[in-house]
């Protein structure tokens, strides 16, 4: 694994209180030297240009900044740095690295999207739910998403990709059995 | 530059020390200091966002191991579930234990926040914050606390430690774990929460009851709480003791509306008053008790 030094741009306003973070981001391993409450949305969007994360809210209620924490759906405007050591985190850009995955194909197809601005924190989102169980019920999907605001599209779009989602991957599943 | 719209503290959010003490007592002495306990964090964000004023340094409990993990316990005829603080909202909605023996906190834990904020969010926060929506369920658990204040471990009843950060809010404790009894056979429970949304809103009113019938018309045992929002969360005492000393039918029902009215104590903001809070809550439990004693298999 690469193991990347890099100072902060916001390195000269304090020079004292800052923390050593060691962070996994999209499979590279970072050594950062940053104050300990910069936000993990703004490391990866402003020092990263990891801008496929979005931000909107900052207080944790619209789910655009979400990203994969050790696996779990976290809120990125709600992560401070110190909170973030140690750990390996997921943006939407290593979700596509190579091709797009299945549930942003889905969302093309269904389109489960207009401005676009919440699809990546929806993307997420659902990969958490749907590695943990590739069939939800609507009703968990509902509730898995009801921390993802979408402005466009009337969540009609949405929950139609999940289905499809689903609908393909029982097929794969079926498929596989009858092997 | 991460600055925080906050009048009334010159302090910026990058100018905040972050303290990482392994021990209880090095966590109480950074307290008696001055500092500020923080566990998930995502209260003590959003706060700062809606301008807060900013502490200069946050004492993170994470490192404390002995704040971690969920054990069922059991002692002589009882049993219990015991819970650390750190223990995040996600985990308590899948922790078997907690689904086995408290049911009730369970289901009160899938209406805090959304799964992003449930994954960070702790229990300990969430009592902590005296406002939180696991606080009614834990009232009608019966739950008990460990905590400590100064070099002084206590155990204490939850609703005695509400009463007494009334008397003195700015008290310097640390709460440990959450001690719940486990429910009993035959006990049902039910856990409401009213927003102006269907999800992710503050609750403008959450109510909560534990019951064990012994008939048709009469429950052997009823805990009730009312809290959520800003309210302050209390048990329904005198509402209790009528409905375990009568039997149930309509009279009873139409006194017991006036009654709930009255016991809650509930506050008005720009745009909810009091009186409409206090009759959310009525009309909400005396459904439930129709439910309760309409579904007479129960
Ligand atoms: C978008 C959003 C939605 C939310 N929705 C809800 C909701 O629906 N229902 C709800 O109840 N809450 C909600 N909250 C508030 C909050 O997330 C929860 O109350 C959460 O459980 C707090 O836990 P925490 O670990 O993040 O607390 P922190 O923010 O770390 O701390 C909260 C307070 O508790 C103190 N504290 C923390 N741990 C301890 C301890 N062990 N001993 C003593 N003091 C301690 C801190 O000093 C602070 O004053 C929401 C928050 C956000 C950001
Ligand atoms: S920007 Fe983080 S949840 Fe809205
Ligand atoms: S597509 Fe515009 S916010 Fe969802």
């Amino acid at each position: 694994m690469k193991i990347d030094r890099f100072e902060n741009s916001t390195n000269d306003r304090i020079l004292e209180n800052k923390i050593a973070l060691n962070i996994t981001i999209n499979g590279r391993l970072y050594s950062l030297i940053i104050p300990p409450t910069y936000r993990l949305v703004d490391l990866l969007r402003k020092d990263l240009e990891l801008t496929g994360t979005k931000i909107s809210c900052e207080i944790g209620r619209c789910g655009s900044c979400s990203v994969l924490m050790n696996g779990n759906v976290v809120n990125s405007c709600l992560v401070m740095a110190y909170q973030a050591n140690g750990m390996v985190i997921e943006t939407i850009e290593q979700v596509s690295q190579e091709n797009l995955h299945p549930i942003q194909q889905a969302f093309l197809e269904e389109g489960a999207l207009q401005c676009g601005y919440c699809t990546p924190g929806m993307v997420i989102a659902l990969k958490s739910l749907l590695d943990k169980n590739n069939q939800p019920t609507e009703e968990e999907v509902l509730d898995y998403l009801c921390g993802n605001l979408c402005r466009c599209t009337g969540y009609n779009g949405i929950l139609r990709a999940v289905q499809r989602y689903k609908n393909e991957s029982s097929a794969i599943f079926d498929n596989k059995t009858l092997e | 530059m991460i600055t925080v719209k906050n009048e009334m503290a010159d302090i910026k959010k990058s100018d905040i020390l972050v303290e990482h003490p392994r021990l209880i007592q090095d966590a109480m002495r950074l307290r008696e200091l001055g500092g500020v306990f923080i566990a998930g964090g995502t209260l003590i964000q959003l706060n700062w966002e809606f301008g807060q004023p900013l502490s200069t340094t946050l004492i993170n409990l994470e490192p404390i191991t002995e704040l971690k993990g969920v054990e069922y316990i059991e002692r002589g005829d009882s049993s219990f579930v015991e819970i650390g603080a750190l223990t995040t909202i996600s985990e308590c909605i899948e922790n078997p234990i907690i689904n086995e023996h408290a049911q009730l906190l369970v289901e009160a834990c899938k209406k805090i926040a959304a799964p992003a904020v449930r994954n960070r969010a702790t229990l300990g926060g969430n009592i902590a914050s005296g406002i939180g929506d696991s606080i009614p369920a834990l009232l009608v658990l019966d739950a008990e606390l460990t905590i400590r204040i100064q070099d002084e471990t206590k155990v204490i009843k939850l609703w005695g430690l509400l009463s007494l950060l009334k008397d003195t809010p700015q008290l310097n404790y640390l709460l440990l774990l959450i001690r719940i009894p486990c429910q009993k056979k035959g006990e049902q429970a039910f856990f409401k929460k009213v927003g102006r949304r269907e999800a992710f809103t503050p609750a403008l009113v959450t109510i909560c009851a534990q019951w064990r019938r012994i008939s048709a018309k009469r429950l052997e045992y009823i805990g009730i709480a009312v809290g959520g929002g800003n309210n302050d969360p209390c048990r329904l005492i005198v509402v209790e003791k009528i409905l375990e000393t009568n039997d149930f039918d309509e009279n009873l029902l139409r006194s017991l509306y006036l009654e709930i009215v009255d016991e809650i104590n509930s506050y008005s903001d720009p745009f909810i008053t009091e009186t409409y809070r206090k009759h959310v809550a009525a009309n909400l439990l005396v459904a439930e008790l129709m439910n309760i004693f309409c579904d007479k298999e129960g």
